[in-house]
């Protein structure tokens, strides 16, 4: 992403907080619970000096992080052997197609009553919705494997172990990666979904407790912490499969930068 | 590991005297563990320790008092609380994670027809005319001026199936109207007043302290629903798992005999009191300064949880049957 990218990214950002903070500030629009961007900044400024925000992040990245990666391990797993095997796809893929629209929020109470007010009770309403975009994307991205390149590996007589690393694995990491993303990004949001009305701690009770105290200034400071860090995350994945397959990146792909 | 590896190849590990005497040792220290602890217990008395729930709202601002001007430790409670936002969420927690917490007559009377084994153990706060936390705001342009006005409206509700919206649904039907003539949003408490000045609702089931600031901008009440259900009538209160409160009466004692320490601070020392209500709740000192309290009292019978189910059915929500009686275990 080039100097003049950034400017234009960031400039079309500053006109509309601009906007935000006229229509506010001149009373055009006035509600209660919609502060200006300036007193948002003022909210942030206060929020971060507080030793309490430090271990809310972190329970929430925790929280993520740990969800996340059970999910992509369970679903690549998963993943790969309904892609590499048409036999469990036939007997599978019914199940999944009725257990993956489920709406995890609807798990909240029963985890509840199985974790109680804890983190694990977070991790299965992370892990419930986020095992799907890793498992469909590696499903699919296994099973897509092209025709001569599978035909190649019988041709040569190549290993199981052989095949999967050299073959399946390389053709199949495009989709295995966009499924990783897709379940980091939802692992957020579950994450802060499940502090919201389950679990009082981390980021999404923060947003709430503010909310309820009437300091919406700190309320929204808690969105853009927590819009942040999924930028963060997001690009630090991308950063890591980059290093990881090099191969990979040569085609232009939707990138946060890469507009 | 070699000895271990030896063992195993030779088949049958030939056992040294040693450790067995060592295991009849250990097997009679810890024998005689139990039948010591209450001797220690006689040099210094251990506090009870409770795990106690609560949402961070006004209501419960009492176990706040008696917990930071120390009545729960003049008791000899040693008492965790914990900030939940949903007390719905609490009655299947009781005796798990939390030993008491904070509840409504809906939220216990639907566990308990659900079959969890939940009983109301001590009062919080009442609703009476003469001290009123809850009203039904709307915009004073809005033509509507009582309960009969409100048929097709929408209203904005905090939690669809909790107590304000029951009582609500109870006042609707009182005053003729059908409760399902009306529509029920879920909004926060601090988003309704935002919620009714964009006109996207018409009617709020509000709480102090933001019936305060309504009726400050402008806006008027047109009754308070949880009147129409008893007057004086039962609002807030404590609950535990049965088996626990009926094992423990002792501790509900001094449970509520803090409470009732707590409640008398409060009314000789309302400035103290409103400092503990900021530290808990972060509410803006201007809102804690002002926010009027509630009416506390510790007392819980039956008939109150009666009346409570009785709105219920006649509402429909309550599947299987509930005897109110059995549902409060309280010392006399």
């Amino acid at each position: 992403m080039t100097g003049r990218q950034w400017a234009s990214g960031i400039g079309g950002l500053l006109v509309c907080l601009a906007l935000w903070q006229v229509l506010v500030g001149s009373g055009f629009v006035e509600y209660d619970l919609l502060p200006s961007p300036w007193t948002i900044a003022g909210g942030l400024a206060t929020m971060v000096t507080e030793p309490a925000f430090a271990v809310e992040v972190g329970h929430t990245l925790a929280a993520t992080l740990i969800g996340w990666l059970a999910a992509v391990l369970a679903g690549t797993g998963l993943g790969a052997v309904l892609g590499t095997s048409p036999l469990a796809r036939r007997y599978c893929l019914a199940s999944i197609e009725v257990l993956r629209p489920l709406p995890a929020v609807a798990f909240v109470p029963v985890a509840l009553l199985l974790f109680g007010f804890s983190l694990q009770m977070e991790l299965l309403v992370i892990v419930a919705p986020a095992l799907w975009p890793a498992l469909v994307n590696t499903m699919e991205g296994f099973a897509g494997v092209p025709q001569r390149l599978t035909d190649v590996a019988a041709t040569f007589h190549l290993k199981r172990s052989t095949r999967l690393l050299r073959v399946y694995l390389p053709a199949a990491a495009p989709a295995v990666v966009v499924g990783m993303r897709l379940s980091l990004s939802l692992a957020l949001v579950m994450a802060v979904v499940a502090e919201m009305v389950g679990n009082p701690e981390g980021l999404g009770y923060a947003l709430v407790r503010e909310q309820q105290a009437l300091h919406p200034d700190l309320m929204f400071g808690y969105v853009l912490v927590i819009g942040l860090l999924g930028m963060l995350l997001n690009g630090l994945l991308v950063w890591g499969s980059r290093l990881a397959l090099p191969g990979l990146f040569r085609r232009p792909v939707a990138r946060w930068d890469s507009a | 590991m070699k000895g271990l590896r030896f063992f195993h190849r030779a088949g049958s590990p030939v056992r040294s005297p040693t450790p067995c005497l060592a295991a009849a040792l250990l097997a009679v220290s810890l024998a005689l563990l139990p039948a010591a602890a209450p001797l220690a217990q006689g040099v210094t008395p251990v506090k009870t320790p409770l795990r106690v729930a609560y949402v961070p709202v006004i209501t419960w601002l009492i176990s706040w008092v008696a917990k930071d001007r120390g009545f729960f430790d003049l008791h000899g409670l040693d008492v965790t609380l914990s900030p939940i936002q949903n007390l719905s969420l609490l009655p299947p927690t009781m005796g798990r994670q939390f030993d008491i917490a904070a509840s409504t007559a809906p939220d216990l009377l639907k566990a308990a027809a659900s079959g969890i084994d939940v009983v109301g153990v001590a009062g919080e706060t009442i609703e009476l005319t003469a001290n009123q936390s809850m009203q039904v705001i709307v915009r004073p342009d809005s033509g509507i001026r009582s309960v009969q006005d409100l048929k097709g409206k929408v209203v904005a509700t905090p939690t669809i199936g909790a107590v304000m919206h029951v009582a609500t649904l109870h006042w609707l039907r009182a005053g003729g109207v059908d409760p399902n003539s009306i529509r029920a949003i879920e909004v926060p408490f601090p988003n309704m007043g935002d919620q009714l000045k964009a006109g996207r609702v018409d009617a709020l089931e509000l709480l102090q302290p933001f019936v305060g600031q309504q009726l400050a901008a402008g806006n008027v009440s047109i009754g308070n629903p949880l009147l129409s259900v008893a007057d004086p009538g039962l609002f807030t209160f404590w609950i535990a798992q049965g088996a626990w409160a009926r094992a423990n009466p002792a501790v509900l004692e001094r449970w509520i005999a803090a409470l009732k320490d707590a409640r008398q601070f409060l009314e000789t020392n309302p400035t103290e009191s409103r400092s503990i209500l900021a530290k808990y709740t972060r509410l803006p000192d201007a809102v804690a300064q002002r926010i009027p309290f509630p009416t506390y009292d510790t007392t819980l019978n039956a008939s109150q949880l009666e009346v409570w189910a009785k709105v219920l059915r006649d509402l429909g929500q309550l599947n299987g049957p509930v005897d109110a009686s059995r549902l409060v275990v309280t010392p006399r």
